[in-house]
C-alpha cells in the first residue's frame, strides 16, 4: 500500500517526514503519510468531522500539531479575560489564530466549531485572523480552544485593542453613512432626471410637460430621501463645522456644511411654496462624493497600521531562552522578560521573536514583511534576523541585539507615523492660509448672492450656493496628505523605511549621489585574496585550522574562511574584537589581530595596505589578507545613474590599491580615497556649496557625519545591521537597485502632488467666475467639485505602484 | 398615468427597504471580511449551516 503514498512531506503540516517513523493515514481513498502522532490525531479529528475537503482547498498552510501542543494556553485565566457574558445566557469568546493562512483554514474552523454542541455562532475573519465564537453554557471556552488546538492551530487570546476597535467602528459607521448617501443619491437623481427631461409644461400646451401633481409628489419623495442623507450622512461635516466655528476657526467643513444645508433648505422652501426648482440631487451628490474621498483616505491611512498591528500581535508571548553557561539549559520566559544579549532558541516554523544575530544553526527565513521579497533567505551564523520574520526549515540559536522596544517592527510603526504625517513646507503654508481661503470663499459667495439680489434676480440664493460649492477647496486640502500616505506605505512595502517625511520631497531634487565604498558598493562579505606563509606549515592546512577556529565566531571576518576540513577544535574561546583561540590535536592556535595571535611579539603585517589576519601557534603560521567584493549590481546601477544625468562620487576611507581599482572601475565623476570621516563631511559640504543637491548613500555607521550634511541620505543596511537612525531612509533589502528606483519614485511622487495641486487650483479658479455669473447649475457644480476630490485621491493611488 | 401616484411612494418604500438591508448587513459584519466570501462557493458540502449564524442544530460530535 505504501507505493500509493504521494507526499514525502507530512500531509497535515507539510513538514518533511522523518524517514524511519512515517505514519500512514487513509484519507479520501488515498494513503498519506504524516510526520508525527500530533498530526495523525489532527487528521483523524478532521476526518471524524467529515471535513477532509479542507486539504483540497487549502493553499500554503503549515499547521504544526506537535509544535502547537507546546503553546497551549495555560490554565483558564487567559481564556476568562477574552470571554464576555452576552447577558442572554450566552458568552462570546474572542481568539486570535495566527496560523490562519488561507481561506480553507477559515472554513475548517467554522465548520468544526459549528458542529460542537452549545456553539451558537462562529465568525472567523480572514484578514485579521480573528475568531469570535458565541456559545451557551452547554460548552465552555476551554472546549472550544481545545477543539481548535486539536485541528492543529495555535490559539491566542485576542486581547482588546482600543485603536483597532475604534477603527473598526469608525469604518463601519462611515460605510453606513456612505451607503445611505449613495442609495439616496441614486433615487433622488432618478426623480431629478425625470423632471429635467420632461421639463415644465409650456403655456400653450400644459400637457407637454410633467403633470404638476407628479412633480410635487416627486419633490416630496425626494425630500423624504434626502433628509437622512443631509442629517445623518453629512453629519461629520456639520459637526466639524460646528467645532471650527466654536473655536473661531474656519475649516473646509464650514463651506461644505453650509452648502449642503443651504441646498436642502432651499429645496424644502421650493417644495412647500411650489417654487421653480429643487436641489435635492445636488445635496445628495455632494455628500456622497465627499464621503467617498473621506472613506478612501481613512482606508489608506489604516491599511498600513492594520498590517503592522497584526504583525506585532503575531510575535510570540513566550520565548525559549537558553542559558549562556555550558549546560545550555532552556527556560520558557515571557516575551517582555527578554533582554538584550539573551540567547534564544527558535524552532522551525516559528516566528522569529527578536532582532538578533544568529549564533548557531542555519535556516531559510522569510523577511517578506520587511523587504517585499517573497523568497526566503538563508540565514547562518553571523546573519541578522528580524522580529516578525518567519523561520522555515531549521532550528536557530539567536542572540538578541536590542531591547524589544527598539525592534525594527516597532520602530517602523513609529517612523511611519512621523513620516506620513509630514507636510511639505508649502503645504503647511497652504494649511495656514486655508482659514483665509475659506473665509474668502464665504465672502465671495455672499458677495455674489448680494449682487444678484440687488440686481433683482430671483435665484440669488441658488447662485450663492453654487459659488460656495464650486469654490470649496476640498481637492486642494486632500492633494498632498493622501499622496504622502500612499507613498510611505508603498516604500515600506518595498523595504524602504523612511525616518523623515521630507526625504521624498528632497530626494526628488537630487542632482548628485555620493557613495561610501565599503559595505555600500561592496557587499561587505569578505573573502581571502592573499595568503602569506613563512612556510612552517602548508598553506592549505593553515586554512583548515583557521576555518575550524573561525566556525565558532559570529564576526563577518569568520565568513571568509570556508575551507573544507575534518579538524575539530576544543577549548575554543572567542574574544570579541580580537580573535579566536582553540586547541586542535593538542596544539593551541590563535587567529585574529596580530596583537591577539602573538601577544608578546610585535609583528607587522606583510604589507601596510589591506586587512590582515594572523594565524599563530607559538610562532606565526600564516597571514591572510581579506578583501570584499563589489556588489554584483554596482556597475550596472552606477551606469544607469550616470546615464540619467546624476553627478556621481565615491568617498571612501579605503587606502588599498585594490580598493582604488574597484572604485575606478565604476567610472564615477569624482573619486576620493583614504578619507577620514571628517574629510568626508568637508567634501560633501564643498560639493553642496558648488550647487549640487546631494544624496549620500552609505552604511550609516562611519559616515553618519557626511549623511547629516547631505541633503538626503540612504543607509543600505548591510547584512548584520539594523535600521540606521543617522540616515533619512534605510534600505532593508540590501540591493543597490533600490537607489534608482527610489529616485524615480520620489520624482513620481513629486509629479503627482504637483498635478494634484495644480488641478485643484486651476479647477477652482476657472469655475468660480462662471458660478458668479450664474451660468452654472448647482448640480453641475456639486458634480465637478466632488469628482475633482475623487480624482485627486485616485491620482494619489497611482503611487501604490513602484517600478523596481 | 394615475399609477404614478402609487409608484412614487413605492420607490420611497423600496429605498427605505434597501437602506434597512444595507445597514443591517453592515451591522452584521458582512462587510468586515471581503476575502472569505469569494471562496465560500468552493466548499460545497456542508456550507449551508455556516452561512447562517444561529442555525446550527447539527448533532454534536462527541
Amino acid at each position: 500500500m505504501l507505493d500509493k503514498v504521494r507526499h514525502s512531506n507530512c500531509y497535515h503540516c507539510n513538514a518533511p517526514n522523518p524517514v524511519a517513523t512515517a505514519l500512514v493515514v487513509d484519507i479520501e481513498g488515498q494513503q498519506q503519510t504524516v510526520c508525527c502522532p500530533g498530526c495523525l490525531a489532527a487528521v483523524h479529528f478532521i476526518q471524524e468531522l467529515n471535513l477532509e475537503s479542507f486539504y483540497r482547498h487549502r493553499e500554503k498552510c503549515n499547521v504544526d500539531a506537535a509544535l502547537n501542543a507546546a503553546n497551549i494556553i495555560q490554565g483558564t485565566d487567559e481564556l476568562d479575560i477574552v470571554t464576555r457574558d452576552l447577558g442572554n445566557g450566552q458568552s462570546q469568546l474572542d481568539l486570535l489564530i495566527p496560523d490562519i493562512r488561507c481561506v480553507a483554514c477559515v472554513w475548517l474552523l467554522e465548520q468544526a466549531l459549528n458542529k460542537l454542541a452549545g456553539v451558537t455562532s462562529v465568525t472567523v475573519n480572514f484578514g485579521s485572523r480573528r475568531l469570535q465564537a458565541v456559545f451557551t453554557p452547554a460548552t465552555s471556552a476551554q472546549t472550544i480552544a481545545r477543539t481548535i488546538q486539536r485541528l492543529g492551530y495555535e490559539v491566542r487570546p485576542d486581547l482588546p485593542d482600543a485603536a483597532r476597535e475604534s477603527f473598526q467602528s469608525t469604518r463601519r459607521t462611515m460605510l453606513i453613512r456612505l451607503g445611505v448617501a449613495g442609495i439616496g443619491m441614486m433615487q433622488v437623481m432618478m426623480f431629478a432626471i425625470a423632471s429635467y427631461i420632461a421639463g415644465p409644461g409650456t403655456l400653450e400646451n400644459p400637457a407637454s410637460g410633467m403633470d404638476p401633481l407628479f412633480e410635487t409628489l416627486m419633490r416630496w419623495a425626494s425630500l423624504a430621501i434626502t433628509t437622512p442623507v443631509v442629517l445623518y450622512s453629512a453629519f461629520p461635516f456639520h459637526r466639524g463645522a460646528l467645532y471650527a466655528l466654536r473655536n473661531r476657526n474656519l475649516t473646509m467643513d464650514v463651506p461644505v456644511s453650509i452648502a449642503i444645508l443651504a441646498a436642502w433648505i432651499l429645496s424644502i422652501h421650493s417644495t412647500i411654496t411650489l417654487g421653480a426648482e429643487v436641489y435635492f440631487d445636488t445635496a445628495c451628490m455632494f455628500t456622497f462624493f465627499l464621503l467617498i474621498g473621506r472613506y478612501l483616505e481613512l482606508l489608506s491611512r489604516h491599511h498600513f497600521q492594520e498590517s503592522t498591528d497584526l504583525l506585532q500581535s503575531l510575535l510570540p508571548q513566550m520565548v525559549t531562552r537558553v542559558s549562556d553557561n555550558a549546560f545550555n539549559t532552556e527556560h520558557r520566559i515571557r516575551y517582555e522578560d527578554m533582554r538584550e544579549n539573551d540567547l534564544l532558541k527558535v524552532q522551525k516554523n516559528e516566528i522569529i521573536p527578536a532582532d538578533a544575530i544568529v549564533v548557531k544553526g542555519s535556516s531559510q527565513v522569510s523577511e517578506s514583511t520587511f523587504t517585499g521579497e517573497p523568497l526566503p533567505l538563508v540565514k547562518t551564523a553571523g546573519s541578522r534576523v528580524l522580529a516578525g520574520s518567519m523561520n522555515y526549515d531549521g532550528e536557530l540559536l539567536i542572540r538578541v541585539r536590542t531591547d524589544h522596544r527598539d525592534f525594527l517592527i516597532k520602530q517602523i510603526s513609529r517612523l511611519y507615523a512621523q513620516a506620513s504625517s509630514y507636510r511639505p513646507r508649502w503645504s503647511q503654508l497652504a494649511d495656514r492660509t486655508a482659514t483665509w481661503f475659506v473665509g474668502a470663499v464665504l465672502i465671495i459667495a455672499a458677495g455674489a448672492g448680494t449682487y444678484w439680489y440687488l440686481a433683482g434676480a430671483g435665484n440669488f440664493a441658488v447662485i450663492a450656493l453654487t459659488v460656495l460649492v464650486v469654490a470649496c477647496p476640498c481637492a486642494l486640502s486632500l492633494a498632498t496628505p493622501v499622496a504622502y500616505t500612499v507613498a510611505t506605505t508603498t516604500l515600506r512595502r518595498h523595504g524602504v523605511v523612511m525616518k523623515n517625511g521630507a526625504f521624498l520631497e528632497r530626494a526628488a531634487n537630487t542632482t548628485a549621489l555620493v557613495f561610501d565604498k565599503t559595505g555600500t558598493l561592496t557587499a561587505a562579505e569578505l573573502s581571502i585574496c592573499e595568503i602569506v606563509s613563512p612556510g612552517t606549515i602548508d598553506e592549505k592546512i593553515c586554512l583548515q585550522i583557521a576555518t575550524t577556529l573561525e566556525r565558532h565566531s559570529e564576526h563577518p571576518i569568520a565568513h571568509a574562511f570556508q575551507a573544507e576540513t575534518q579538524l575539530l577544535a576544543s577549548a575554543v574561546e572567542v574574544v570579541p574584537g580580537m580573535g579566536v583561540s582553540g586547541t586542535i590535536d593538542g596544539v593551541e592556535y590563535r587567529i585574529g589581530q596580530p596583537a591577539f595571535a602573538l601577544p608578546h611579539q610585535h609583528l607587522a603585517a606583510p604589507d601596510h595596505e589591506g586587512l590582515w589576519v594572523l594565524l599563530a601557534s607559538s610562532q606565526p603560521l600564516a597571514w591572510f589578507r581579506l578583501q570584499d567584493e563589489l556588489r554584483e549590481e554596482a556597475p550596472s546601477v552606477m551606469k544607469d545613474l550616470q546615464q540619467r544625468g546624476f553627478y556621481t562620487a565615491i568617498f571612501t576611507g579605503d587606502n588599498s590599491g585594490e580598493g582604488k581599482a574597484q572604485a575606478e572601475s565604476l567610472a564615477t565623476d569624482l573619486l576620493q580615497t583614504s578619507m577620514s570621516p571628517e574629510q568626508k563631511v568637508l567634501a560633501v559640504r564643498a560639493l553642496s556649496e558648488s550647487g549640487q543637491r546631494i544624496m549620500m548613500i552609505g552604511d550609516g555607521i562611519n559616515d553618519a557625519g557626511a549623511m547629516a550634511v547631505a541633503d538626503t541620505s540612504i543607509a543600505i543596511s548591510p547584512r548584520d545591521a539594523f535600521v540606521q537612525t543617522s540616515a533619512d531612509a534605510t534600505l532593508l533589502n540590501n540591493s543597490l537597485h533600490m537607489i534608482p528606483a527610489v529616485l524615480t519614485f520620489a520624482r513620481k511622487c513629486q509629479r503627482i502632488i504637483r498635478q494634484n495641486v495644480t488641478w485643484s487650483i486651476v479647477y477652482n479658479f476657472t469655475v468660480i467666475p462662471f458660478a458668479i455669473m450664474g451660468l452654472l447649475p448647482p448640480w453641475l457644480a456639486a458634480l465637478g467639485m466632488s469628482l475633482s476630490s475623487v480624482l485627486v485621491v485616485l491620482n494619489a493611488g497611482r503611487l501604490r505602484r513602484m517600478e523596481v | 398615468m394615475e399609477v404614478m401616484l402609487i409608484l412614487i411612494p413605492v420607490t420611497v418604500a423600496l429605498v427605505a427597504f434597501a437602506l434597512w438591508g444595507f445597514v443591517w448587513s453592515v451591522k452584521n459584519e458582512q462587510f468586515d471580511d471581503l476575502d472569505k466570501q469569494a471562496y465560500s462557493i468552493l466548499f460545497d458540502e456542508t456550507d449551508a449551516d455556516s452561512e447562517q449564524p444561529g442555525s446550527t442544530e447539527t448533532p454534536e460530535t462527541k
